[in-house]
């Protein structure tokens, strides 16, 4: 299939968001909608999977059946768990010749621009097309270095020991009631290992499309960082636009081993159908230094609060948080950090833009428990308001039970400035120019952690968020 | 000198009529809703000396367009005392104005929970709302919970809030008692200087003045 054949089949208007098309791409097999057993250990028996992993599934979907949803946060009620695919496998196993992906497939990747992006700035790069990771690849020279980055269904099968001693160790199926649809349903993602002192310069990528209507997409992604080492991570994520809705729900599980240095960054831009409701949570031991980047631009719904558990002393966090919520849209975003060594520090920095009728919520928690000495905490969330129908709402939660910790927190909701805004028309800026600028600026402490080439994409995407604005 | 008044003699529910102002200055926590109707204004001081467990209700109603509200508190928590605090802010009218400063000082295995509320409704234009919590543990086993939310509506207010929960120092507790204080002082002093901070912003003078006494008697 050529790109041009690629066709807009877009039921509702996509807009101005440039990844809604929809390919026609046969798929090798596809679950029938809704949730059962069955489905279960039809997935598990399709991958061929180990008998303690089709236990681990279905105990999982047990749990999914008693907890209940989520009472606070966002609204979910939509959710229609009848009315989704669980698994659909898009071709026969993942390739590292990306000539050997399929056609369909290739074209959609190299639309989004992936395989470009690879060549130029990564260490490795994976691609997602629904249920399967289609595509994995890692520089050569990383490899010898004894560097794992595959799919996280192909690490069951080659990396049985390591995969065994950390996998749903960080996130068990119990944790809440996403954690366990993902555990019962998960399906690709990326399984990364960094050998003791080894440092990826350059970062890994991983891509996630959804492109079936109705589609349930439940990567599992597990990273784990050996003492000394440090690697970066970032993922992206793209789907058509429908008039009915899809469900993202994936974990990520990250061990960041004593003196390891982990930074995971996420662009998140579903289009307006995609439930997001997402898992993800870092175990830090001794001087460790995890990172979360999580930058949400898209989505009907997110929620989706990155943790660290700071179990190591001198164990450092620092969660990055950027999201841009417009009409129709609710980013429910935060984080979570928890002290449970001494002399750990953690900084979580959330901004927010509502504009269109969008809300944006933060929602995070600082705990330090009992005893546990000499630990700093400093949490700012800014949020900015860009008209009377959109809402921003801040609930950050500090739960200190310990005499010597220092903890400092501060948020403010504002507008945007309009004697700036004045300023920027007065040289000749349209309005939407000159909002795009200053929501630009707004956002540039969160987005300047990421690499210089997505901190471009990043803004461009503000920037096309913003088109149209008048004040 | 203005002494304060205990809370509990206050009606539960008082409102503040327009173009009125009115100032409250109190001893120890209670359940109060104020309701303040087109300009009115309403300064309110709480001084608080908790040793038990007390319940601290105050929720604070901007009905009428430019009305204003200043909350000034100041606990100490004994040992062993618990404090569950809820001061709810909503702005409902345009041009209206909220600051709550909160401030608490915890010795040993004192709890505190503190939750507050800056919420606005459509058409609170121009409104400005600030809310800030401050607190320093002086014992062992002391725990904070501060959940300070906003749930703003619109883009015609801005509204505000932070929080700390600090510790006195090793090097300040090393400083003052090198030079001959005790440890009791040097948390009286601490904590004195600390509670009565606001007083500087409290725009009357006699009431500013006992309120920095009465911490330094405790």
């Amino acid at each position: 299939m050529s790109q041009g054949s690629i066709k807009k089949t877009v039921v509702n208007a996509v807009g101005d968001y440039k990844f809604g098309f929809h390919s026609s791409v046969d798929s090798v097999y596809t679950s029938p909608k809704g949730l059962s057993r069955e489905v279960i250990a039809e997935i598990s028996e399709r991958k061929n999977e180990p008998a303690w992993m089709r236990e681990f599934r279905l105990r999982a979907f047990d749990i999914f059946l008693e907890k209940p949803m989520p009472e606070w946060g966002a609204d979910l009620s939509g959710i229609d768990f009848n009315n989704i695919h669980y698994y659909v496998q898009p071709q026969d196993s993942a390739k590292t010749r990306w000539e050997d992906v399929p056609t369909g497939i290739k074209d959609t990747f190299e639309r989004l621009g992936i395989p470009e992006a690879e060549r130029k700035f990564l260490s490795g790069a994976g691609a997602q097309f629904e249920s399967e990771v289609i595509y994995h690849s890692l520089h050569e020279s990383l490899s010898k270095k004894g560097v794992i980055f595959d799919s996280t269904d192909n690490a069951l099968r080659l990396y049985p020991e390591i995969f065994q001693k950390y996998f749903g160790k960080v996130i068990p199926p119990t944790d809440n009631k996403f954690a366990a649809l993902n555990s019962a349903v998960w399906s690709g993602g990326s399984f990364v290992y960094v050998p003791k002192g080894v440092h990826i310069e350059l970062p890994l990528q991983a891509y996630f499309r959804i492109n079936a209507e109705n589609m349930g997409q439940f990567e599992r992604t597990l990273i784990i960082a050996d003492e000394g080492s440090s690697v970066h991570y970032i993922e992206g994520c793209t789907a058509p636009t429908y008039s009915s809705d899809s469900l993202h729900s994936a974990v990520v599980e990250v061990i960041a081993l004593p003196g390891s240095r982990v930074q995971y960054s996420t662009i998140q831009n579903w289009s307006t159908n995609v439930y997001n409701l997402v898992t993800k949570r870092a175990v830090a031991y001794e001087n460790a230094h995890m990172l979360w980047l999580d930058c949400n631009i898209g989505s009907k719904v997110t929620m989706k609060y990155p943790a660290v558990f700071l179990r190591g002393e001198g164990a450092k966090a620092e969660i990055h948080s950027f999201a841009f919520s417009g009409k129709g849209q609710h980013q429910d975003a935060g984080a979570k950090v928890i002290h449970l060594a001494p002399n750990t520090s953690s900084t979580i920095h959330a901004r927010s833009i509502s504009k269109d009728g969008g809300r944006a919520t933060y929602r995070g928690l600082v705990k330090v428990p009992n005893g546990i000495k000499n630990t700093s905490s400093r949490v700012v969330c800014d949020a900015l308001i860009m008209d009377s129908a959109s809402r921003s709402d801040t609930y950050p939660t500090m739960d200190i039970k310990d005499d010597t910790a220092s903890i400092a927190h501060e948020a403010s909701v504002t507008r945007i400035d309009e004697a700036t805004l004045f300023y920027l028309r007065s040289r000749g800026f349209d309005s939407a120019t000159a909002a795009a600028m200053l929501v630009n600026g707004f956002a540039t402490p969160i987005v300047k952690q990421l690499p210089m080439e997505y901190a471009v994409e990043m803004n461009r995407l503000i920037a096309i968020e913003m088109e149209g604005f008048s004040q | 000198m203005i002494h304060p008044t205990p809370a509990t003699t206050l009606p539960e529910i008082i409102t503040i009529l327009a173009g009125e102002t009115r100032w409250y200055f109190v001893h120890e926590v209670a359940r109060h809703s104020f309701i303040l109707e087109k300009d009115a204004t309403l300064y309110c001081v709480v001084l608080a000396h908790i040793s038990d467990e007390r319940a601290w209700d105050l929720s604070l109603s901007l009905e009428g367009a430019g009305s204003r509200a200043y909350i000034f508190g100041a606990v100490i928590m004994e040992e062993g005392a618990r404090l569950d605090a809820q001061c709810s802010v909503q702005h409902s009218a345009p041009d209206t104005e909220s600051h709550v400063s909160l401030r608490s000082a915890l010795f040993a295995d004192a709890v505190l929970t503190c939750r507050g509320i800056i919420g606005s409704k459509k058409g609170a234009r121009g409104g400005k709302g600030a809310f800030h919590h401050k607190s320093i543990i002086l014992g062992e086993s002391a725990q904070v919970k501060t959940i300070p939310s906003l749930e703003i509506c619109s883009d015609e207010m801005s509204a505000h809030h932070s929080a700390t929960i600090d510790l006195l120092s090793p090097e300040q507790l090393w400083y003052a008692q090198s030079r001959g204080i005790s440890l009791s002082d040097v948390h009286r002093l601490y904590y004195s200087g600390f509670l009565a901070h606001d007083a500087q912003g409290i725009p009357h003078p006699e009431i500013a003045e006992n309120m920095r006494s009465y911490f330094s008697l405790q």
